[in-house]
């Protein structure tokens, strides 16, 4: 489904962001890579969605190579990133309306623009307000719902939870979960430990632009995640001691 | 998936504070524009009319006896000084007389000096000057400001080639800015024609159009400009600021500074260095002259005493006589070479002048291509010579006067000769003929001609325009978006 094959970035020659990462999301998994500050995680989805292009390696999507059919592959991937403003003069309605058109949506009626916007937990009074009287939170759910009516295979999330109020991240984990019983790849990036705990299927440990762990559901249940992953962000470079 | 990003980037600005403001500034310029240049239209037109008539009445009386050496000469004004005033409002009217160059007088300065100190505020100047810097506010942000946002990156989340997003960017913001314009235009244009005085015929209607698709050229460059810079930059605020910089420099440093820069690498020496160079030969010629007539003197005294003592006539009278004969051939010989000196003077005078003229249009070539590095420069070049308010409608109008001065001198010599000068003063009713009288004509040159004119600048416009959109297209194809 969503696969990286010795995915590499080095910025600029010399910053290493991204070192051989091989990893894989299957239909119906939530995949969350946990990471430091810098630790890569946000390059690794910029790479996923051709934003940059990778130094080295590749990534499929549907068993489509990303970096050689961008356009192709998109069709296959929606996004959800941290901080979006979206067009602040638009309203949710606008905005949903426009992505889902740049989505490749043909025809989206009012109704299904509605329903998404309420699958996120946005007020109906908020349908038609200008995104600019928008909360951080608010706006954050809107991103949710752009990426949601896409209707993509897969979804790339950049720690979406960050502006999220604890009600708000209860539910967008819900909404993860809807998305997981729709049978779509959801990959992930926090520094979350908790919610990561709560949701993933799998858990990738990001240090330095090295997966340094992966561990499977049961491991996340049976494992003391936290002490894990500070060991393992504290002591990356005796990586030995930890493993 | 095209039309989708355009009418998104035509709503989102008229949406936005910008448009509102664009939208009065646009209505409100023009209209301001027009009504007072149609007022100082139909005012210069009456003007030219009346000073017309005058100025051959004044001409006809002060010809009662003789032919007056003076004649006046009024520029008509151009019905598009409306659209372009150019170089209209400069020398409005020519003195042509039977011994000197014709030269321009009476120009707007003298009348309306403020409109002369601020410059016109004609379509051109609103359009050159306000509308690049609205363009410029349109598309600043177009990239960059998405960025900010993190539309930027939702956008191309999308099976969307990014191509499609700049060239979509380019035409909402383009189009979003000539809704206000066109209609402001339109505004504008009705309260020109609606005036009485105002008879457009199809080739005024041509130039128009013609000056339209110029001006579409030009804002699509800084449409452009705007587009590359907000491409290249990571902040909205950077290239807002880049932009105002490049601005300055387009529309105001590299025209006024076309000028200094020709004349600093084709230098030109002053009026007053011709002068003196002028004044020079003569003197030499003058100096060289002297020495030959005091040589000639001499010869002249020995030949006529040897011709004389060769007669063997030596008496008192005799001597008279051989005196008066040195002097009235001397006379005769002086006259001879002071005319010959004067000649030599007035080719020398010619050469040098010639000389200075070449230099002059030479510069002042160089300054023009110089200013051409800025399309603000090429939009006036070529709204002007469409509007046929530019260089060579004064030109070709002075030489036109110049052919007139001619025409108006042979006139009045062979008048003269006719012996009008010596009309019986005392009886009034004596008359010199006048019907016969040579007619001013200046010919304003055919659209294709002007057309021809601003073709450079147009090709320019259009190179600069490709030029740009092109960068800002490769930028943003090859670029990271991070
Ligand atoms: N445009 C860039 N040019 C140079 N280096 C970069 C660039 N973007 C990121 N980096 C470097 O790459 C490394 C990984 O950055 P990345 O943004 O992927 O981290 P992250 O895991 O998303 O961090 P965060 O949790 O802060 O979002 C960092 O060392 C960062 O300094
Ligand atoms: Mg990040």
């Amino acid at each position: 489904m969503l696969e990286t094959r010795d995915l590499t970035k080095v910025y600029d020659s010399t910053i290493l962001a991204v070192n051989k990462l091989n990893l894989k999301v299957n239909p119906g998994e939530i995949y969350v890579v946990l990471g430091a500050n810098g630790a890569g995680k946000s390059t690794t989805i910029s790479m996923l969605l051709n934003f940059i292009d990778p130094t080295s390696g590749t990534a499929l999507v549907n068993d489509i190579e990303i970096p050689k059919f961008p356009l192709e592959a998109k069709k296959h991937l929606a996004y959800v990133s941290e901080n979006v403003e979206l067009y602040r003069n638009f309203t949710a309605r606008q905005n949903l309306e426009f992505f889902a058109k740049l989505g490749g949506r043909k025809k989206i009626t009012r109704e299904e623009l509605d329903e998404t916007l309420a699958r996120v937990g946005l007020p109906e009074d908020a349908f038609k307000r200008r995104v600019k009287t928008f909360s951080k939170g608010m706006r954050q759910r809107l991103g949710i719902a752009i990426a949601i009516i896409k209707g993509a295979d897969a979804v790339l999330l950049d720690e979406p939870t960050s502006g999220l109020d604890p009600k708000g991240g209860a539910d967008f984990l819900n909404l993860l979960r809807e998305l997981r019983s729709e049978g779509k790849a959801i990959f992930m990036s926090t520094h979350d430990i908790f919610r990561a705990k709560e949701i993933a299927d799998r858990i990738g440990i990001l240090v330095g632009g090295n997966l340094v762990r992966e561990l499977t559901r049961q491991e996340i249940e049976t494992e003391d995640l936290e002490p894990l992953y500070l060991r393992y962000v504290a002591g990356y470079e005796s990586e030995e001691e930890v493993a | 998936m095209f039309l989708t990003i355009v009418s998104k980037e035509i709503i989102g600005n008229l949406l936005s504070f910008r448009f509102t403001i664009t939208t009065i500034l646009c209505v409100l310029l023009m209209s301001i524009s027009s009504y007072t240049l149609r007022e100082r239209y139909e005012r210069q037109l009456n003007e030219y009319n009346t000073a017309v008539t005058n100025h051959l009445k004044s001409f006809k009386e002060s010809s009662k006896h003789h032919v007056s050496s003076t004649y006046v000469l009024d520029k008509q004004p151009a019905p598009l000084s409306m659209f372009a005033n150019g170089l209209e409002g400069i020398g409005k009217t020519v003195n042509v007389t039977t011994s000197n160059e014709p030269t321009f007088s009476n120009s707007d300065v003298t009348v309306e000096p403020l409109s002369t100190l601020f410059g016109a505020l004609d379509f051109e100047f609103i359009i050159r000057v306000v509308i690049s810097l609205l363009a410029l506010l349109f598309t600043y942000d177009a990239i960059a400001g998405e960025r900010e946002l993190g539309t930027l990156k939702l956008t191309l989340a999308n099976s969307i080639p990014r191509d499609v997003v700049i060239l979509g960017k380019a035409v909402g913001n383009y189009v979003s800015l000539l809704v206000p314009l066109g209609v402001s235009v339109l505004i504008g244009l009705g309260i020109i024609v609606l005036s009485p005085q105002v008879h457009f015929d199809g080739e005024m209607w041509k130039r128009l159009l013609a000056a339209g698709l110029v001006t579409l050229l030009y804002i699509w460059v800084f449409t452009a400009i705007g587009l590359f810079i907000s491409v290249c930059t990571q902040r909205s605020a950077t290239a807002l600021l880049s932009l105002l910089l490049i601005w300055v420099v387009f529309v105001l440093a590299v025209p006024k500074a076309s000028n200094l820069l020709a004349g600093q690498i084709y230098r030109v020496p002053s009026i007053q260095e011709i002068q003196g160079q002028k004044s020079t030969i003569a003197q030499r010629i003058n100096d060289e002259n002297l020495q030959e007539m005091m040589k000639m003197g001499q010869t002249v005294g020995k030949e006529v005493v040897e011709e004389w003592s060769a007669g063997g006539k030596e008496s008192h009278s005799d001597m008279e006589g051989m005196q008066s004969a040195i002097h009235s051939t001397l006379m005769e010989k002086i006259a001879d070479l002071q005319k010959k000196a004067q000649e030599k003077i007035s080719a020398e005078w010619e050469r040098i002048q010639l000389g200075y003229d070449r230099q002059r249009r030479k510069q002042l070539e160089l300054a023009i291509n110089f200013s051409r590095i800025s399309p603000a420069s090429s939009y006036v070049l070529a709204t002007t010579s469409i509007a046929n308010t530019g260089l060579t409608r004064q030109q070709s109008f002075l030489r036109d006067t110049k052919q007139y001065q001619r025409e108006f001198t042979n006139y009045s010599l062979a008048k003269m000769a006719e012996g009008t000068i010596f009309l019986d003063p005392t009886n009034p009713q004596a008359k010199i003929d006048l019907s016969d009288m040579p007619r001013f004509e200046t010919k304003a040159p055919t659209f294709d001609a002007s057309l021809g004119e601003a073709w450079v600048d147009i090709l320019l416009l259009a190179f600069m325009g490709i030029l740009f959109f092109m960068a800002a297209y490769v930028s943003f194809l090859r670029q990271d978006v991070l």
